[in-house]
């Protein structure tokens, strides 16, 4: 067996426009999906009328425990019987940030609760009130404690993009499976493809390892 | 005078096990009090009370006139030191003082900061201002936290075995910074099992039992006392 990247080279433009869809889908979910988890994670750990934890309790636990590429069919094909058109783009990045943004609420949520409780006396006893303890005292707490969690959700929703190749986005697992089907050359090109995905996840963990180094200066 | 702080027949249970039974007492201005007495006997759950972090079943407790029904009735006016200090590890020492000012009195910063400096240097720590709790010997932390809790102005300060969790030496800094605030005429309860600390400032001393006030007095008539249960009490801890 020879291998023989060449082939590829009028691709390149193809791949890398790919590329960028890929990480623009990826990014954008992961940012929706960090403000759904604040969100959803902060209120179901207030204490709010019992009907909103349970309708927050329902989304995450569905968006859990149902497969990802139902959820992105769902959202794609079965919203417009109920009159909502989404562009698959729209679409795929709805799909990802409920998905990732239910799983991680349940570690903004763990984050809070693990918070001590003699963090709330000593802030009560100082004259704090509940809404200045949750937001000066047990946020940035929590926030230390959820970070690098949250952080490895970041390459785990750059992975996930390729699903939504399902969408007929132009992303870079359904162009990678266009090239093979135009070359029948599975193997340079899922290499590459392959590649392509290490880079931009390696990447992404490199960029969070710093946030977390910069973002950080105490220890508990 | 009014006692600054009246605790009138207060009872406290969790599920049947009654921690605090039927216990009054009073205590005016500037006085200083050891609370001793065996695990268990209700000495935390006992000063707890007293600033509403704990809420009785029966009775009442009364700061300076004002009922006590939650924590935060008398914020701010009763401190409170612990043993595992509680500071807040995302602040550096300056800011563990300066932020509450500014969070709760509103104090603008540059007055937060000169007040929390001020108390920094009263409790020796004037060169750790910018460090992380997590970078403090226990000792350093724990006398942070009682500037901490000074800088609220509090009429009373409670201490729930504040040198409980430190080396004998580290205790020491500690057991001084009591001790400066006890001459500066301020009220004091302080929970302790340390008998040096009771011996050298407490003018008063109670001794609970089964969640009951079984001895209030001086050291000299305790240590005079010859009641079996505070005897045996006192040869395990001040032998
Ligand atoms: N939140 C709680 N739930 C149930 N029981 C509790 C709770 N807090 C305290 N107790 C019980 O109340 C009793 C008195 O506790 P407390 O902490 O006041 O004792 P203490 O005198 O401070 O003891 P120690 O010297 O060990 O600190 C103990 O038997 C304890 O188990
Ligand atoms: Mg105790």
């Amino acid at each position: 067996m020879s291998l023989d990247f060449s082939f590829l080279i009028p691709y390149l433009p193809q791949l890398a426009a790919a590329a960028r869809v890929t990480l623009t889908i990826g990014v954008f979910s992961f940012v929706l999906a960090l403000a759904v988890s604040v969100l959803v994670g902060v209120l179901r750990s207030g204490r709010l009328p019992w009907i909103v934890n349970f309708l927050l309790g329902i989304y995450v636990e569905i968006f859990r425990n149902t497969p990802l590429l139902i959820q992105l069919f769902f959202i794609y094909y079965g919203l417009p019987t109920f009159g909502i058109v989404l562009t698959p783009v729209t679409a795929a990045v709805i799909g990802l940030s409920l998905n990732s943004g239910a799983y991680m609420s349940e570690v903004v949520r763990a984050a809070i609760s693990s918070v001590n409780k003699g963090q709330y006396e000593a802030a009560f006893c100082l004259g704090y009130n509940r809404y200045q303890v949750f937001l000066h005292i047990v946020l940035p707490q929590a926030f230390r404690i959820a970070l690098p969690t949250l952080m490895n959700y970041f390459t785990t929703m750059i992975k996930e993009t390729s699903l939504v190749s399902v969408l007929s986005i132009a992303e870079l697992t359904r162009v990678g499976s266009q090239i093979y089907a135009r070359t029948l050359s599975p193997f340079e090109i899922y290499i590459t493809i392959g590649a392509v995905y290490f880079v931009m996840t390696y990447s992404v963990a490199l960029l969070c390892r710093w946030v977390e180094k910069k973002g950080i200066k105490w220890t508990p | 005078m009014d006692p600054l702080i009246r605790v009138d027949r207060i009872s406290k249970s969790y599920g049947s096990h009654m921690v605090l039974n039927d216990i009054s007492l009073e205590v005016r201005q500037g006085e200083i009090l050891a609370v001793i007495g065996p695990s268990g006997a209700g000495k935390s759950t006992f000063i707890r009370c007293l600033n509403g972090l704990e809420q009785v079943d029966r009775g009442s407790v009364t700061v300076a006139g004002q009922p006590v029904t939650s924590v935060t009735s008398v914020a701010g006016r009763v401190g409170m030191v612990f043993q595992q200090f509680n500071l807040f590890p995302h602040y550096t020492a300056i800011d563990n003082i300066a932020a509450p000012l500014r969070t709760i009195k509103n104090m603008p910063r540059p007055q937060a900061r000169d007040r929390a400096a001020e108390l920094l240097e009263s409790v020796k720590l004037a060169d750790k201002a910018g460090q992380y709790p997590s970078t403090l010997s226990g000792g350093q932390q724990q006398r942070l936290a009682i500037a901490r809790a000074l800088s609220m102005s509090p009429d009373i300060m409670l201490f729930d075995e504040p040198t409980s969790s430190l080396d004998p030496e580290l205790a020491h800094e500690v057991f001084d910074t009591i001790q400066a605030l006890a001459r500066s005429h301020m009220t004091l309860l302080l929970v302790t099992h340390q008998m040096n600390m009771v011996k050298n400032f407490a003018a008063r001393v109670l001794f609970l039992e089964n969640g009951a006030i079984f001895f209030d007095g001086t050291f000299d008539a305790l240590t005079a006392d010859a009641d079996p249960r505070i005897r045996q009490f006192l040869k395990k801890i001040y032998p």
